[in-house]
């Protein structure tokens, strides 16, 4: 675990950089009577804190995660995309031919749900909880139970 | 009808057509008609009344009530077609075959009854009971309508007992029967009470300052009569459920010929009207025929139909004229498409006059529940004869190959478009998983 503890400690260290900085900018007549809430600020982070937090994960998950699962994400990414344009335009429009809808939405559903599955079992620091699944094992599996769901999918359309 | 003869009635006028429409008037039902009347009974005093009733093509047999030999039904049939009884003031009882079983049954049977109360006497037993069976309430003996307001001055100047009616308030179903209402009609009698039957209805009427009182006890009968004002009945008809149709007149004397010979007296008329209405020549219409099936389609009467269905019902209805049938239109004519409950209850509208009938007809969907429906048309109107008929048909649902395909519904593009989609970005992301190369993966694992 340790790729997650790096991002913890740069947030602390953001905190505090940006925590001293907004003190600097109030006036210095002050800064003695606030001294003690110094050490209470870093609890309440600002934008910038959490625009440096978000940078400092994306550029942590950039650097440290594999490209099959930056892969796996991305197709997960775009699945969640296309169930939540769905779902927009079933309420929207109407859920008429509601086979259909059940058949869209569930492809998706059910399709994150697998790829979700296979990014555990391929992914490398899961190793030790899947010693009897290889990687090629998983995509294997991953494979076959598509193949089943999209038989399902496109027999539900109607 | 000769084009000839159409024009003389056009000169002459609306009088002479209801002469020769007398005339020609025929039951729908038949024309033996029977008459039980009392040998005291002058037939003399009512020979205008029965002169119009052979005019009107009726095979009369006067029979004595007391006749051994006189019988409604013969081998079990019935041995007329209608029936008048007049009361005999003379005797206490109409005879073994004049009871009210007999008469209900003669009813039962399809036989019409027109009953005519003596004016001087108490109703004999079995009519009573006659009556009570149809929910008529008959007076006491002796009791008479009079009315301080609207008397006969000639013919009763002191006990003001022959009262004059005028038929614009006391007609009370002029449907039943049109009588100028210019003329008066001149009534000594009694009257009657009238019950919560369903199928009784009022014919004629007394006017609100006329009440039933016993001459004999004068003062007591004055603080409590019998009934009063217009709740004092002196005609009132029934139609039994088969259409078999009873009358009850209070007062014989209304259709006697002092009575219809005064002046300006609509006694004839009236006469006329309730012989017509009793004997089945007015006021009777019939059910050609029943079709129903898809719009715009030829088969008729189909067995079964499917839910959500464009179906189409007609019905023609004819109309008794007095001598042929005529179209019979209406605008109340209802059909009810029911299973327990009615699911649609629609207008009919009459839409062509086809010969003999008119024909109506109305266009719905079938509603989205499936199992036994039944066409319903019901038409009971007081005065005209009931029509009633049932058809029952199925009503399935969708088979499963009736439903519209998704990709016949542009709603569902999206869905369909989507489910692509997915299974497109799966064959990539398998293809470039598999290409993807493990370079990173091993570095991973050694740490």
């Amino acid at each position: 675990m340790a790729p997650k503890r790096t991002p913890r400690q740069a947030v602390a260290k953001a905190g505090a950089v940006s925590s001293s900085r907004s003190l600097a900018t109030e006036s210095p007549a002050t800064s003695g009577v606030s001294t003690p809430a110094a050490s209470r600020i870093p609890a309440v982070p600002t934008a910038a804190d959490t625009s440096a937090i978000v940078y400092q994960a994306w550029n942590s998950y950039v650097a440290d995660t594999p490209r099959k699962l930056k892969l796996v994400d991305a197709f997960m990414v775009f699945l969640v995309a296309v169930g939540l344009i769905q779902f927009v335009y079933c309420i929207l429009v109407g859920n008429y031919p509601f086979n259909a809808f059940l058949s869209g939405f569930s492809i998706t559903v059910g399709q994150f749900v697998l790829t979700a599955s296979l990014r555990m079992q391929a992914n490398p620091n899961n190793s030790s909880q899947f010693e009897k699944f290889t990687p090629e094992r998983a995509f294997a599996d991953f494979i076959f139970g598509s193949l089943v769901l999209h038989f399902f999918a496109y027999n539900f359309i109607n | 009808m000769t084009p000839f003869g159409r024009g003389i009635i056009r000169i002459l006028g609306f009088p002479l057509l209801a002469l020769v429409s007398l005339a020609l008037a025929l039951s729908t039902t038949g024309s033996k008609l029977l008459v039980v009347l009392d040998p005291s009974i002058n037939k003399e005093d009512y020979s205008i009344f029965f002169d119009d009733l052979k005019g009107r093509d009726f095979a009369i047999d006067f029979r004595n009530a007391n006749d051994p030999h006189l019988s409604l039904f013969n081998y079990g049939e019935r041995a007329y077609d209608h029936v008048i009884l007049t009361l005999p003031p003379t005797q206490k009882a109409l005879g073994p075959n004049l009871l009210a079983k007999p008469l209900l049954e003669f009813m039962t049977n399809g036989g019409n009854v027109l009953v005519l109360l003596n004016p001087n006497e108490h109703a004999l037993g079995s009519v009573r009971e006659f009556a009570r069976e149809l929910d008529i309430h008959l007076p006491f003996r002796d009791t008479k309508l009079v009315d301080h307001l609207h008397f006969d001055t000639v013919a009763s100047p002191n006990l003001h007992d022959t009262v004059i009616l005028d038929p614009a308030t006391s007609l009370v179903a002029p449907s039943i029967l049109p009588v100028a209402t210019s003329k008066k009609i001149v009534y000594s009698g009694s009257a009657f009470a009238l019950g919560n039957n369903q199928l009784l209805f009022p014919i004629l009427r007394a006017s609100d300052t006329a009440y039933v009182y016993d001459p004999a006890e004068e003062l007591l009968a004055s603080d409590s009569p019998f009934v009063s004002g217009t709740q004092a009945y002196l005609v009132a008809g029934i139609q039994a459920r088969n259409n078999a149709r009873a009358v009850i007149v209070a007062s014989s004397s209304m259709l006697s010929n002092d009575a219809i010979d005064a002046a300006d007296s609509a006694n004839r008329e009236l006469a006329a009207g309730i012989t017509k209405w009793t004997f089945q020549e007015s006021g009777v219409i019939k059910l050609e025929s029943v079709t129903h099936k898809l719009t715009n389609t030829a088969e008729k009467n189909p067995q079964i139909y499917r839910v959500k269905q464009n179906i189409t019902y007609e019905a023609e209805i004819s109309e008794w004229s007095g001598d042929n049938w005529v179209p019979f239109v209406a605008d109340d004519v209802q059909l009810e498409f029911t299973m327990l409950d009615p699911y649609y209850r629609l207008t009919l509208t009459p839409v062509d006059a086809n010969g003999d009938s008119e024909l109506y007809a109305t266009t719905f969907q079938a509603p989205d529940q499936h199992g036994m429906f039944t066409f319903h048309l019901n038409y009971k109107r007081t005065g005209l004869s009931y029509v009633e008929d049932k058809r029952t048909v199925t009503l399935r649902h969708f088979g499963h190959n009736e439903f519209l395909r998704s990709f016949e519904i542009p709603n569902a593009y999206p869905y369909i478009a989507s489910v692509v989609v997915v299974v497109v970005a799966w064959v990539l992301f398998t293809v470039l998983w598999v290409f993807s190369g493990p370079e990173k993966v091993p570095e991973k694992k050694t740490q």
